[in-house]
C-alpha cells in the first residue's frame, strides 16, 4: 500500500503542469486588456461613436479626416499620460467630449471642417490620456496600444455606420436622437448619475 | 520499498521531454525561431507592414528602389549583429514607424529619395534589431536568415495587399486611417520607451 501511494504520489509530481493563473499574459493579454480599455468605459464609448456620427453628418472629408485626426491628437495625450504630465479634469473632459460632440450632432452643427477638427482633436487629448496613464503597466505597451487604438477606430466605424443613415429624411432624425442620446449619457457622466 | 522506487524510476524514464535551451517556443530549430521573430515582436510587426503600406501607396513602380534599399540594409543590419554590434534601436525603430504612419495617413506624394532613405532606414533598424545573442555558429546564421526571409516577405504581402486594397476611394481612406493608427500606436509606446 505504501510503495502504491509512493508510486502515485510520485507520478502526480512528474505530470503536474505549470499554474496559469492570469491567463492571457504577453502579448495577447497587452492587446487584449488594451481592445478592451475603450470598449468597457461607456464614456470613452458614446463619445467614439459621436466623432463618427459627425463625421459621417458633416460628409466628405469629415467623414474619413475626423477619425484619422482622433488618434494621431490621443497619442500626443497618451504620451503626456505616460509621461506622468498630468492634464486637469481628464474625466470630466472626457465626459464633456460626449456633451459637446452630441449636441453637435443633435443640433446639427456644421462648422468649418478646420473647426471640427480642433474641437475632436481637444477632446482627443482627454482619452488619450487616460488610456496612456494605463500604458506602463501594460503586459506588452506596444500590442497594449494597439489594442486601443484599433477599438476606438472601431467605435468611429461604428458611428460612421449609424452615421451613414443621414441619406434618408428619416435617417436623419434617428442620427439626430442618437446625437442627442449622447449627449444626455455625458450629462450624466458629468453628473455622476451614470 | 526498493520495489516502489525502482517503479518510480521506470515511471520518470518513460516522462521524457526534450530540452529547449533556445527556443521561445517548444519544438522549432533556429531557422523558424528567426522566421518567427518579425511576427512575435509587435514593434518589428508593425514597422514592415506599415512600410509595405507607404511603398504601395506611393506607387510600386515608382519607389522600387526602396524596397531594393529596404532589402539591403536589413542584411547589413542582421549582419552586423554577427558582429556583436547590436546598439539598442527601440527609440529609433519606434520614431521611423510613427513617422511612416504619418506619411501614410497624410498620403501625399513624396520624393523618391526620401522614400529611399525611409525604406533604407526601416530596414537597417529591423535588422540590428533582430539579434539572437543566445545563439551560436550555424544556428545564429539559420536564425537570421529566417528573419530576413520573414521580414521581407511580411513587407512584400502588406505591400501587395495595400496595392491591391486601393483601386477604390473608401479603400485608400481605410489604409490612411491604419496608418493613422499605426502612427499612434508607435507614439505612445515611443513615449512609454523616452519616459523609462
Amino acid at each position: 500500500m505504501r510503495v502504491c501511494t509512493l508510486l502515485a504520489g510520485g507520478l502526480l509530481l512528474v505530470v503536474s503542469t505549470a499554474a496559469l493563473a492570469h491567463e492571457s499574459a504577453g502579448l495577447a493579454g497587452g492587446f487584449t486588456s488594451g481592445f478592451l480599455h475603450p470598449i468597457l468605459g461607456w464614456d470613452h464609448v458614446v463619445a467614439m461613436v459621436a466623432v463618427g456620427l459627425w463625421g459621417a453628418f458633416l460628409g466628405n472629408p469629415a467623414i474619413w479626416l475626423l477619425p484619422v485626426v482622433f488618434p494621431l491628437v490621443m497619442a500626443i495625450g497618451g504620451a503626456l499620460g505616460v509621461a506622468g504630465v498630468p492634464i486637469p479634469a481628464v474625466e470630466t473632459g472626457i465626459a464633456s467630449s460626449a456633451v459637446v460632440l452630441g449636441l453637435m450632432v443633435a443640433l446639427a452643427v456644421r462648422p468649418p471642417l478646420w473647426v471640427a477638427a480642433v474641437i475632436v482633436a481637444a477632446f482627443a487629448i482627454f482619452h488619450g490620456h487616460a488610456h496612456g496613464t494605463e500604458l506602463p503597466v501594460a503586459a506588452s505597451p506596444l500590442a497594449y496600444s494597439l489594442g486601443f487604438v484599433l477599438a476606438t477606430g472601431m467605435l468611429h466605424v461604428g458611428g460612421i455606420a449609424f452615421g451613414l443613415l443621414v441619406h434618408w429624411p428619416a435617417g436623419r432624425w434617428a442620427v439626430r436622437a442618437g446625437g442627442a442620446a449622447i449627449a444626455l449619457a455625458g450629462v450624466g457622466f458629468l453628473t455622476g448619475a451614470l | 520499498m526498493r520495489r516502489g522506487v525502482r517503479w518510480f524510476a521506470g515511471a520518470l524514464c518513460g516522462l521524457p521531454l526534450p530540452a529547449f535551451a533556445h527556443s521561445p517556443i517548444e519544438g522549432l530549430d533556429d531557422f523558424y525561431i528567426g522566421l518567427l521573430h518579425p511576427l512575435f515582436v509587435p514593434a518589428h510587426l508593425l514597422g514592415v507592414l506599415t512600410l509595405g503600406v507607404l511603398v504601395a501607396q506611393q506607387g510600386v513602380q515608382r519607389v522600387q528602389s526602396a524596397v531594393v534599399a529596404y532589402f539591403i540594409m536589413l542584411v547589413a543590419g542582421l549582419a552586423t549583429t554577427l558582429a556583436e554590434l547590436a546598439p539598442d534601436v527601440e527609440v529609433p525603430l519606434l520614431a521611423a514607424t510613427a513617422l511612416i504612419g504619418v506619411l501614410v495617413a497624410a498620403a501625399i506624394e513624396l520624393p523618391r529619395a526620401l522614400l529611399l532613405v525611409v525604406g533604407a532606414v526601416q530596414g537597417v533598424l529591423l535588422g540590428l534589431d533582430s539579434a539572437q545573442p543566445q545563439l551560436a555558429g550555424s544556428g545564429r546564421l539559420a536564425a537570421l536568415l529566417g528573419t530576413a526571409i520573414a521580414a521581407s516577405l511580411l513587407m512584400l504581402y502588406a505591400l501587395a495587399f495595400a496595392e491591391w486594397f486601393s483601386k477604390r476611394a473608401w479603400q485608400r481612406i481605410g489604409l490612411r486611417v491604419a496608418g493613422s493608427w499605426a502612427a499612434a500606436s508607435a507614439l505612445l509606446v515611443l513615449a512609454l520607451a523616452m519616459a523609462r
